[in-house]
């Protein structure tokens, strides 16, 4: 951020009618240089003059690619971020079977103490499920046979 | 918790996680080639940004015998290796398989081909069996990523224990609607003798 020292010189400069770049060359032979782009909007503020029409013009392209590439990734990030993926797995009679539940919040603690309880069906071992969808109808994933004590599984 | 020991495994399942598990391997090996992979990876465009190493179970193998008696048993830790870069279904095999090719150790090779059968990656994070669930042991760079979301879901998993075990919700109801209802209200139910625990340890 400016000081205000630097901000009360460049309205000074600005209405004694010098261009943006005297002042930006002033400031710096006075040791109070700053940020060109910030200089820049408080110029144009002091000169009553419209912010520039397309800034990006003067942004190459591959850099403007770039930066929405970054913003693309962050909003992805994000999205994933809602939700907690919990898997479930053991093995019943030896046979290995997993849940896979993919939710948040309540609807996820509750159908991971379902799963707990019983396995999914033989017909489908391996179920990746939301636990929202679970919850409304558990009765067509879960069975009601119950897990092997001591599961010889690996993840 | 319950003496009796949990009957299911509890883990992560995540496609966009790169995760690795490394069974009966020592901690500098893990090390090694986490730190290996990373230089490897970002080199060829993939940012893998950090690492954090977790010990799992430790077994109990290849007893010392003496006089037909059995004196000792070695033991071998095994590790968990999480990586913080967001990375897509491919390239989360291409690392895992690399690892496991260049490591040349089959239970890493192992690893690799059941994550791909199931077209996830799955990691323990709960307890097994009597053992406790996986702790953290060593961490390197970034850990503000998929780490990040890792860590969030293991709380998840140990809250979950913990609730169940300070609650105490009953599981001998006639039918899952009466459980779903208990889970509801945090209560235990009347006609419930037995609690949760007893029956399931959870």
């Amino acid at each position: 951020m400016p000081t205000k020292a630097q901000v009360d010189r460049i309205r000074e400069l600005s209405r004694q009618g010098k261009s943006a770049n005297q002042i930006d060359r002033t400031l710096r032979s006075e040791h109070m240089g700053m940020r060109r782009t910030t200089l820049l909007n408080y110029v144009r503020e002091f000169k009553g003059r419209p912010p520039p029409r397309h800034p990006e013009r003067h942004i190459p392209h591959r850099a403007i690619a770039a930066r929405k590439m970054r913003k693309k990734i962050r909003l992805r990030v994000k999205e994933m971020r809602k939700e907690k993926k919990i898997a479930i797995y053991g093995t019943v009679d030896g046979e290995g079977r997993r849940f896979q539940f993919l939710g948040k919040g309540k609807d996820l603690y509750k159908s991971v103490m379902l799963a707990v309880r019983h396995p999914p069906k033989k017909e489908k071992p391996f179920t990746t499920v939301d636990a929202e969808k679970f919850l409304e109808d558990y009765g067509r994933y879960l069975s009601r046979e119950k897990w092997d004590e001591r599961p010889a599984v690996k993840s | 918790m319950s003496d009796q020991p949990l009957r299911v495994r509890l883990g992560n399942w995540d496609r966009n996680i790169c995760q690795c598990d490394f069974d009966d391997t020592p901690f500098e090996h893990v090390k090694y080639w986490a730190s290996r992979a990373l230089v490897w990876f970002k080199k060829i465009g993939i940012d893998l940004k950090g690492f954090i190493i977790f010990e799992s179970s430790q077994k109990e193998h290849h007893p010392v015998e003496v006089d037909g008696k059995v004196v000792a048993r070695l033991t071998e830790p095994s590790y968990h290796l999480v990586f913080d870069g967001a990375v897509s279904w491919a390239e989360n095999l291409h690392v895992i398989n690399w690892i496991a090719l260049e490591s040349q150790n089959e239970n890493v090779q192992r690893y690799a081909m059941m994550q791909a059968i199931k077209e996830t990656s799955t990691i323990r994070q709960g307890p097994k069996g009597d053992k406790p669930s996986p702790r953290i042991v060593y961490r390197f760079g970034s850990q503000e990523g998929m780490i990040q979301r890792f860590l969030e879901h293991r709380r998840f998993i140990k809250q979950t224990l913990k609730r169940n075990e300070k609650l105490g919700i009953p599981v001998n109801c006639p039918d899952v609607d009466c459980l779903l209802k208990h889970l509801d209200a945090r209560e235990p139910c009347v006609n419930c003798t037995r609690l949760f625990w007893e029956l399931y340890a959870f």
